[in-house]
């Protein structure tokens, strides 16, 4: 929102000294965040309105004139210049329109001009061109920064520029003001802030200066027109003040009025609509203008029917619904209540009589309305932030004060109407000093909370007798201020909204007082140490095993899948949780599982890296299992976390090997037991050979299998793709073993390697097993090589296994290992029908 | 006898100073002091000598043992050395040249990294690292949080809400934490809670619809506003160095009163004005306020006996910061050009 300066000094005189800078961060430290300060006057410094005396063509150049200009006798160096008295200089000229008599905007020299409208900015110096003196330019709109338009060359005419040669350009033009730009969601808790009366307010208690009041003319009844308000909804509508005008003449506003509007971004539109928009930026309150011969004199502010329709002022029709609210002369809409009004109802040429509507709506119902109907409006903005009903009055006196103004013989032509049934009742706060101070860790002194109160519009009295039985927060120890408590009546204008409890006042204190002035203070608190999530600490190790030790890279996606995804991997859609308005259509579910995160990261990394080895740990959303209970008496869906493991390298006919590695390694590091199962029926999307169940203590927390070939197709990976998932939740709830020191042995390990050959579908796991209940002196058991094909027969493998053998006792005899072995040569043969090969 | 081992001896030193590698050292070695070597032959022959004459031969043969050994000591030292020097031109390797075939270095998200970095200082000062369900209710989500169901912020166009459960929503703010941290834990209470939120918002370079933030909550008696504002100084210092300012202004939210935008001092100009602060010296980071008596009361904490702050910091704007990300959709982008990089 835009806040002229010169408009805020109409009502509060600022310090001489203080700067717009200083006035800006004053005003961003304590009220509402300035996010620019634009100072009109700053790129038109050094250039005035002079006349051309006489035009001669340049000697030595077709193209340039050499023109006589007069710039006055006081030139802007010397400040304050007002114009007049008479200095000619010569300047050398390219524009075809240049001739005798022309006002013109001169640049002089220091001034800084952008040539032609193109490139940097330039500062104008006393210079020769082409062998003739030329003391300044003659400069176009674009040349000075008031065009934007492509190719407006022509020197700007200032014929119809009220002012005496030498006057500064600046001043001329009006463009003398000071801009300070408020970032609009900063306002949201203070629309008491939506007009330059209400930031006058806040910068006069910012700067301790004086605040004019806000006291326009009261209305004197007039006669002519019979006006009947009726408001159906005094919830929707709670206050509705109207009165017309008859003999307006609509026109152009003057141009103070016109540069008031402009430097706060509103156009100029005529008198009438420009009065509305005045009041509006001055209060805050926003308004309308009906045209009174076509509303008549009934209005009826009522719910709109079902479907009904209007045309609002953007030529746009809207179709309504029943929870809006309508401006109707008894029977057609007229305008959309508090956001815009209806085309055919408003003020145009012709108009001579005119009804101002004042009134205040419902924000909820305003901000609905504006919603549903995607239309915004400097008026909606304002309502749906919650107005002041009281502002709807001094709108009303101000904009009939004003169109008198501009329309001088305009007149009151009926009542004032005040629909108002119930007026709110002040509200107060009783405020202990000491809890201000507690509160903020400060010691402002009482009078000084007061005086702050005072400026901002707050009434501060002692606080009557508290009955016994009620207790006030931080009251009853009296402190440096020796307990003292206040009543604060909220003024009208906060009470809206912002400001009902003791903590609200407690804020207004804190950031005029300022909060660079609270002294930071840790607070001092029990050494107890605090309780530890098991989950945390088990996912901090997940994280570093598979980073730092196994070369994963971790990778953060989205909650959200696509169906496509989900029909490729085999998931039924009807299981999935979905969001009810998901921002991108293509990807409205909530993920179950982290297959679908797993398999896309590789399918978008496989061509960039020979090796994509990712994880993710991130929560998954069951809609059919319990989690944590919701507030209320209910449960939200179980939200565990998993771990989403992925591995594919070029090459690697079957990363599920190295997955599996990277999955024992990191659950036996984290301290648990882990087995791998043949899953009994794999998933649609799994290797339905690849895929085995992941076991901790026997019991299933996830799942490896390979991604199927035809499914990887299908994102275009034509490679293979190992993927890994756990529950992490379920895991942090098992006992971790913690390592026990075990005596280092007192007698040494026999070591022996034995080779044979088994078929092809014994696994690893069944040997390794029964070898190792074969033999009870076995304590180490390492399988080295597998190997198939030359010297192997078909459908067979060899493998190869490190051994040692040990007794707690004493050292082993050779005969009493080679014992041991036979026992183990015999399981494989008759087990396993091995073939011992070594 | 004795002549023969002093002879033995001096032939041991002539023959070992002209040795010059390691394998004839070790023929030597065998040839003098092996089990079938010459001076094991003479010892065996001294089994023939009377008593007195053999601890007197004894005697010699146990000097000249030692002075065989030790010269046999010098000499593999000698040969040693010399070895060294002829087999640094032999063995020559280009040590610039990577490792081949070694597992790639793995990387954590640089979310984590900064996110354990906060966790560290904040247990380090004993608060509790609390989490919360990301699919969370609306009354926490909102409700108890002081956010009235007709408030904006309730918007489709501001939170994702879930077909068929219209009061559960995609956490909105890590909030919610501080109510179910409340009403677990009880007062005092000092707790953190990092992780993923969820905005109903059109992403671009700036904006995404998940990102992640660290909450905190202080709770007991007589806490105040310069409580705050020195842990969010040590949080400022700890992040961006011991020069670190920071600087409050007003701003609301519903569950803080007052409430508060907490800046701190740009860390590249130093607060002198830059591009990264837009000129401003002045880097917006967090959020924060004294906790609203509505919220402690959701809580179930009295808010006549007790006050706290809370704050909210923007943990990808951290990390964004911290590591000069210019474009937020990097960071669920799995892509491993980018993640690679941490």
């Amino acid at each position: 929102m835009l806040i002229s300066k010169k408009w805020v000094s109409e009502f509060v005189k600022l310090p001489p000294a203080l700067l717009d800078k200083e006035l800006a961060s004053r005003i961003t430290l304590s009220t509402v965040e300035v996010e620019s300060v634009k100072d009109q006057a700053f790129a038109l410094k050094h250039i005035v309105v002079g006349i051309i005396k006489s035009v001669s063509t340049h000697p030595n150049a077709d193209k340039l004139q050499v023109c006589q200009v007069d710039i006055g006798d006081t030139p802007p160096a010397r400040g304050g210049a007002r114009g007049g008295g008479s200095r000619i200089v010569q300047i050398v000229c390219g524009g075809t329109n240049v001739a005798v008599g022309m006002k013109v905007a001169v640049a002089l020299p220091g001034a800084w001009v952008r040539w032609h409208g193109e490139g940097e900015l330039v500062e104008i110096k006393k210079t020769k061109l082409r062998g003739e003196d030329s003391e300044g330019m003659i400069c176009s709109s674009q040349e000075i920064g008031l065009s934007q338009v492509e190719g407006d060359h022509e020197i700007r005419n200032l014929g119809d520029v009220d002012a005496k040669v030498g006057t500064p350009l600046a001043m001329a033009l009006g463009l003398d003001d000071v801009i300070f730009d408020i970032e609009h969601k900063s306002l949201t808790n203070r629309p008491d802030l939506m007009g330059h009366y209400g930031m006058a307010r806040e910068v006069a208690a910012l700067t301790k200066s004086k605040l004019a009041k806000y006291e326009p003319k009261k209305i004197t009844t007039g006669k002519g027109m019979n006006l009947n308000v009726k408001v159906e909804d005094a919830q929707a509508c709670p206050r509705y003040m109207a009165v017309a005008m008859e003999r307006v003449i609509v026109g152009e506003s003057p141009d103070w009025m016109k540069h008031r509007l402009e430097a706060c971004g509103v156009r100029s539109i005529n008198n009438v609509v420009d009065v509305t928009n005045y009041v509006m930026l001055e209060l805050g309150q926003p308004m309308h203008a009906f045209d009174a011969d076509i509303l008549g004199g009934e209005i009826v502010v009522r719910a709109a029917h079902a479907k009904e329709k209007i045309t609002a002022l953007d030529e746009k029709t809207y179709v309504l619904d029943s929870s809006m609210l309508l401006i109707t002369d008894g029977k057609k809409p007229m305008a959309i209540a508090g956001v815009m009004g209806g085309e055919g109802s408003g003020v145009s040429e012709k108009t001579t009589k005119i009804v101002f509507e004042s009134a205040n709506f419902n924000p909820v119902s305003v901000r609905k309305t504006s919603m549903k109907l995607a239309l915004r409006s400097e008026s909606s903005a304002r309502f749906e932030k919650s107005l002041d009903p009281n502002l709807c009055e001094l709108a009303l006196r101000r904009a009939v004060e004003l169109m008198r103004k501009l329309s001088p013989g305009a007149n009151v032509a009926s009542k004032v109407i005040d629909v108002y049934p119930h007026p709110p009742k002040p509200s107060h706060v009783s405020l202990s000093v000491d809890l201000v101070n507690q509160r903020l860790g400060t010691e402002i002194p009482a009078k000084n909370m007061e005086e702050i109160l005072t400026r901002l519009g707050f009434a501060v009295k002692a606080a009557p007798r508290l009955p016994p039985s009620l207790k006030l927060r931080g009251a009853g120890k009296p402190g440096a201020t020796g307990g003292r408590v206040v009543q604060v009546t909220i003024p009208s204008w906060r009470a809206t909204k912002d400001v009902s409890i003791a903590e609200d006042v407690i804020e207004e204190i804190a950031r005029v007082w300022g909060y660079e002035k609270i002294e930071s203070t840790l607070p001092s608190f029990s050494i107890v140490p605090s309780a530890q999530d098991p989950l945390r600490l088990l996912v901090r190790d997940i994280r570093n095993t598979l980073s730092v030790g196994l070369g994963c890279t971790e990778v953060y996606r989205y909650a959200f899948v696509a169906p496509d995804m989900l029909r490729t991997l085999g998931f039924a859609l009807e299981d999935h949780l979905k969001l009810a308005n998901p921002l991108a259509e293509d990807r409205p579910y909530l993920c179950q599982s982290l297959v679908p995160n797993m398999f896309d990261t590789v399918a978008i990394n496989h061509r960039s890296f020979p090796v994509v080895s990712v994880f993710e740990i991130a929560r998954v959303f069951m809609g059919n299992r319990k989690g944590d209970e919701d507030g209320q008496g209910g449960t939200l869906p179980a939200q565990p976390y998993h771990l989403g493991i992925a591995y594919s390298a070029q090459g690697d006919a079957s990363p599920i090997v190295e997955l599996r590695q990277q999955v024992e390694t990191t659950l036996l590091s984290a301290g648990f037991d882990v087995s791998f199962h043949e899953m009994e029926k794999p998933g649609m999307w799994m290797h339905p050979s690849r895929a085995t169940e992941i076991l901790v203590n026997g019991k299933k927390y996830g799942m490896l299998a390979e991604v199927r070939s035809d499914v990887a197709q299908t994102l275009g990976i034509d490679r293979r793709v190992a993927i890994a998932e756990m529950n992490v939740t379920m895991l942090a709830a098992l006992e971790r073993a913690s390592t026990i020191f075990t005596p280092i042995p007192l007698y040494p390990d026999a070591k022996r390697d034995i080779a044979f050959t088994v078929g092809e579908r014994t696994t690893a796991f069944a040997l390794e097993s029964a070898i190792r209940k074969a033999s009870t002196l076995l304590v180490e058991y390492v399988l080295f090589d597998v190997y198939r094909g030359k010297g192997v027969e078909e459908g067979r493998k060899s493998m190869a296994v490190h051994m040692a053998f040990r007794s707690l006792e004493k050292t082993l005899e050779a005969h009493e290992v080679e014992e041991e072995m036979g026992k183990i040569r015999l399981v494989l043969e008759e087990e396993f029908g091995a073939t011992i090969r070594s | 006898m004795k002549d023969r081992l002093q002879q033995l001896k001096k032939e041991f030193a002539e023959i070992v100073d002209h040795v010059v590698d390691r394998e004839t050292l070790e023929e030597l070695k065998t040839q003098f002091l092996g089990r079938k070597g010459k001076l094991n032959g003479l010892m065996k022959e001294m089994a023939n000598l009377a008593d007195e004459e053999r601890k007197l031969v004894g005697a010699v043969a146990n000097e000249v043992k030692e002075a065989i050994e030790a010269a046999f000591g010098e000499a593999e030292c000698r040969v040693s050395k010399a070895s060294m020097a002829s087999s640094a031109a032999k063995e020559w390797i280009d040590v610039t040249e990577p490792a081949l075939h070694t597992r790639p270095r793995g990387t954590l998200h640089p979310v984590t990294r900064v996110q354990q970095d906060l966790e560290e200082l904040f247990t380090s000062m004993g608060f509790m690292v609390l989490d919360g369900p990301e699919l969370e209710s609306d009354f926490y989500n909102f409700t108890a949080l002081n956010i009235p169901p007709s408030h904006p912020a309730r918007d489709m166009q501001d939170t994702f809400y879930v077909d068929g459960r219209p009061d559960t929503v995609m956490r909105t703010q890590t909030s919610p934490v501080q109510i179910r941290g409340m009403r677990a834990y009880g007062v005092p209470l000092r707790l953190i809670a990092p992780g993923r939120v969820f905005r109903n918002e059109a992403t671009d370079v700036r904006h995404e619809h998940t990102f992640h933030q660290l909450e905190g909550l202080v709770v007991d008696k007589g806490i105040s506003m310069a409580h705050m504002k020195a842990v969010l100084e040590v949080v400022a210092q700890h992040l961006y160095g011991q020069d670190t300012k920071i600087r409050l202004r007003p701003k609301f939210y519903p569950f803080v009163e007052p409430g508060v935008n907490g800046e701190v001092t740009c860390y590249l100009c130093k607060g002198q004005g830059c591009r990264l602060c837009k000129h401003s010296g002045w880097l917006e980071i967090f959020g924060a306020g004294m906790v609203h008596p509505n919220v402690l009361k959701e809580g179930g904490v009295d808010p006549d006996v007790y006050s706290g702050f809370a704050f909210g910091f923007g943990l990808t704007r951290l990390v964004m910061l911290k590591y000069g990300i210019d474009d937020i959709r990097h960071l669920e982008s799995g892509d491993l050009r980018f993640l690679k990089q941490f």
